[in-house]
């Protein structure tokens, strides 16, 4: 195996697999991208065996081959080398890959290439043609409330629906929760969908995603296999193992009316609760909203050190009321929204509240569970 | 003698420079000083290695360092120290409801009536100090027993490092006299120039005069002295924390293996502490499990919980699984519970999207509780339970609350003897 691939080339392969690599697992090869170099360029794979990328990288190949190489050392030599191409060799039947570029020298120790554990590849089938920034909005609106803990099955995940529409259109729809809170985006898309879908989809592969689609213009597409979610677009092809577990059923649980309903600046709201949750608790930043006539008054308070309120304009519907809340849950919301103004449309203080858009045709909606407060 | 007050004055030996000492191997054994080496600093902690060169708290780094230049001088750090400081405090919460903070390396414990629980007060010094070591990597306390504060901080003093020394309520005059009065409570340089002009040079001098005559010389100060010469100081114990958890836990009689039997303690512990969480109206926001096996290591594994819970079935259903974290190579010796993250009646307390699925387990133990309220606690119990002859040793149930008066520690007696 003999090649000669561009610094900046090389930079832009590995730095987009360290956060897929697993350091700490007890099979050694999964901190290890596998290299293959071919005629037509060089494929880089890197797995932790649940989510899997798959890159094209121009190369010019002198001798085909295979090798395993760690992630994170690979990467450091990258970034660190002086010229701007450097150069791979193995010889024959060796495991040590000799890496040079100008006077400065490697010799890495590589694990053979056939140990490297098979990853799921777009493969046949129609996909769902999805814009990047679709793809973002969709990850970032729910990425933030699928809960961290990996023991709650079902709620590690975010849930996925694909659903066929009348004319020849298909709704996406992502939904998370870690059942003190759910957020929902939905996205329509031209193009057909032979059969109505729910999947869920593990935390790490979405954070991982997030990051590709940022660079980069075009579709994305994704297709869905029994254990697979694969999301590709040109010669890159990212694969996460579906999760396995029961999503809640969130509908349940999305308040269907309000007795109280706010409208009011989300950029107001939002730098009134984080000034006032300095106040709070850092536990669980609780602050109370005392909503009335024409006012949402934000307060917190604590024994040991003190208290903090802020007034905002608002347009109220309904009853005074008081309500608490995670301030922090609340800001997660609003900074994930688009629009000027936000609706709070509130039941009572013991009941899910829902947090949408003030204007547009927005497809996404955030519910919070209140706190009990004395 | 049965002792009328038992206080536990806990002292840790030259905290910071311990610290630094346990985390960095290659300054133990040198002479070592805390503080900063610019400008006017202070020697804030010496190490014992350093002592010997007469430096010490307080004392201008400079002069400490003409005296021991060979020291090594290390910048505090005091989140550390804070972060070892709380895992210190834990452990003494262990022991006592009632523990009074003085600074990061200083406790009271009161520990009146805990006999029963944890032996003569040597034996219960002899606990503390190695739950200390254990709960650190080996830092070292003295400790200092007596029936008051003032002397249970004197005896703290009287063999560092690493002392225990207990003086019986009915000594602690003797033990007393024979000190330089500089070793009184609130007696600065100052004061001891006083006392020292005024004739008194040993606390016993100012235990035996007469008050009319120590008034006269000393004003107020004279009787106030004379009173804790006397080994009178009625101060309590006050704790100013919060409850951090709530725990159950049992020394067996014959160390086991079997995951069953263990399961099973772990049974009676969850409800045993579901019950106080209710009594309290307080829920637990996580559990936590403790295993120490016959060779002294004590190991835990804690989780939280996705929504608070006072249902001791619910934690019993947490803890179960954490077994599997647990080496089972060696017999355990004792095996405890706790639930810790405790929220209390007017803490804000997160609603769950999903919930009232609890409800139906919170109205069953809550009629659990009724019943036994007023048919004692053998009226009910949970099938699962009704296995073995189980309780081995008394069970030793404990609450970390600082708000907790002497009427709840009785309550908490009274529980313990329901198990003898």
């Amino acid at each position: 195996m003999e090649f000669r691939i561009a610094k900046d080339e090389l930079i832009r392969a590995l730095s987009r697999v360290q956060g897929i690599v697993e350091k700490r697992s007890t099979n050694p090869i999964i901190a290890n991208v596998l290299l293959e170099a071919g005629s037509d360029g060089m494929k880089v794979s890197a797995t932790d065996t649940e989510v899997s990328l798959v890159g094209h990288y121009t190369i010019e190949c002198i001798q085909p081959g295979r090798l395993t190489l760690g992630a994170r050392q690979l990467y450091e030599i990258a970034r660190l080398v002086p010229t701007d191409t450097v150069s791979f060799r193995l010889p024959e039947g060796s495991f040590l890959m000799e890496i040079s570029s100008g006077k400065a020298q490697f010799k890495v120790l590589g694990l053979a290439a056939d140990d490297y554990p098979p990853i799921a590849e777009g493969g046949d089938g129609e996909g769902l043609q999805i814009e990047a920034a679709d793809l973002k909005a969709l990850v970032d609106k729910t990425l933030f409330s699928i809960s961290g803990d990996d023991t709650r099955t079902g709620l590690n995940g975010a849930h996925v629906e694909v659903t066929e529409l009348a004319g020849g259109r298909t709704h996406l729809r992502y939904v998370s929760t870690d059942g003190h809170r759910l957020s929902l985006a939905g996205r329509k898309f031209s193009g057909n969908w032979t059969a109505d879908r729910s999947v869920l989809l593990p935390k790490k592969g979405l954070a991982e995603l997030r990051k590709l689609v940022d660079v980069g213009d075009g579709p994305w597409s994704l297709l869905l296999s029994d254990t697979q979610a694969v999301f590709s677009r040109g010669s890159t092809s990212f694969s996460m193992r579906l999760l396995e577990g029961d999503f809640p059923d969130y509908k349940q649980v999305v308040p269907g009316g309000w007795q109280r309903r706010i409208l009011v600046q989300r950029a107001h709201v939002s730098q009134a609760l984080k000034r006032v949750s300095i106040l709070a608790s850092e536990k669980s930043h609780p602050v109370r909203f005392h909503i009335s006539d024409g006012t949402l008054i934000i307060t917190a308070k604590q024994p040991e050190t003190g208290e903090a309120r802020e007034e905002l304009e608002a347009q109220v519907e309904g009853q005074d009321l008081e309500i608490g809340f995670n301030a922090r849950y609340f800001l997660d919301a609003l900074n994930v929204m688009d629009t000027d103004s936000i609706a709070i449309e509130i039941g009572d203080s013991l009941s899910p509240c829902l947090v949408r858009p003030g204007e547009g045709e927005a497809d996404e909606l955030f519910v919070v569970m209140p706190m009990r407060l004395e | 003698m049965s002792w009328p007050r038992v206080i536990v004055h806990a002292d840790m030996d030259a905290f910071y420079a311990s610290v630094e000492q346990l985390d960095d191997p290659s300054l133990r054994g040198k002479p070592l000083l805390i503080g900063h080496r610019e400008g006017r600093g202070v020697v804030l902690t010496a190490s014992y290695e350093a002592r010997p060169f007469k430096v010490g708290s307080a004392m201008p780094m400079g002069l400490a360092l003409r005296r021991c230049p060979q020291a090594v001088v290390v910048p505090p750090r005091f989140s550390r120290y804070t972060e070892i400081s709380r895992k210190v405090m834990d452990v003494f919460a262990d022991f006592s409801p009632q523990v009074e903070a003085i600074s990061l390396d200083e406790a009271f414990l009161e520990m009146t009536g805990t006999e029963h629980l944890f032996g003569t007060p040597g034996q219960l010094g002899r606990r503390v100090k190695e739950a200390v070591r254990e709960a650190t990597g080996g830092l070292t306390v003295s400790v200092g027993i007596s029936g008051t504060k003032y002397v249970a901080k004197v005896a703290s003093d009287f063999r560092k490092p690493d002392g225990l020394t207990v003086v019986r309520p009915d000594r602690a005059r003797e033990f007393l006299a024979p000190l330089p009065v500089r070793k009184l409570w609130g007696v600065g340089p100052k004061t001891e120039e006083r006392l020292l002009a005024a004739g008194y040079t040993l606390v016993g001098q100012l235990a035996t005069e007469d008050e009319v005559t120590l008034q006269r010389r000393l004003g107020n100060l004279g009787p106030h002295l004379q009173r804790l010469a006397l080994a009178q100081d009625p101060r309590r114990v006050m704790s100013r924390r919060r409850a951090k958890s709530i725990g159950s836990e049992r020394t067996l009689r014959k160390d086991i293996l079997d995951r069953e039997a263990i399961e099973e303690h772990l049974r009676q512990s969850a409800e045993s502490i579901g019950r106080r969480l209710r009594k309290k109206n307080m829920l637990a926001g996580g559990v936590r499990v403790k295993l120490k096996t016959s060779s002294f290591q004590s190991m835990s594994r804690q989780t939280l919980l996705a929504t608070p819970t006072d249902v001791g079935q619910r934690l019993y259903e947490e803890a179960q699984p954490m077994l599997d974290h647990f080496p089972f190579d060696e017999p355990f010796r004792l095996i405890g519970m706790a639930a810790y993250d405790i929220i209390r009646p007017g803490d804000p307390v997160q609603m769950d999207l999903f919930g009232a699925q609890g409800a139906q387990r919170m109205a069953l133990e809550r009629a659990m509780d009724a019943v036994r309220d007023t048919f004692g606690n053998d009226a009910v119990t949970r099938a699962e339970n009704l296995s073995k002859s189980m309780w081995n040793t008394p069970n030793l149930d404990f609450v970390e609350d600082a708000v907790e008066d002497e009427a709840h520690w009785d309550e908490e007696e009274a529980e313990w003897q329901e198990w003898e």
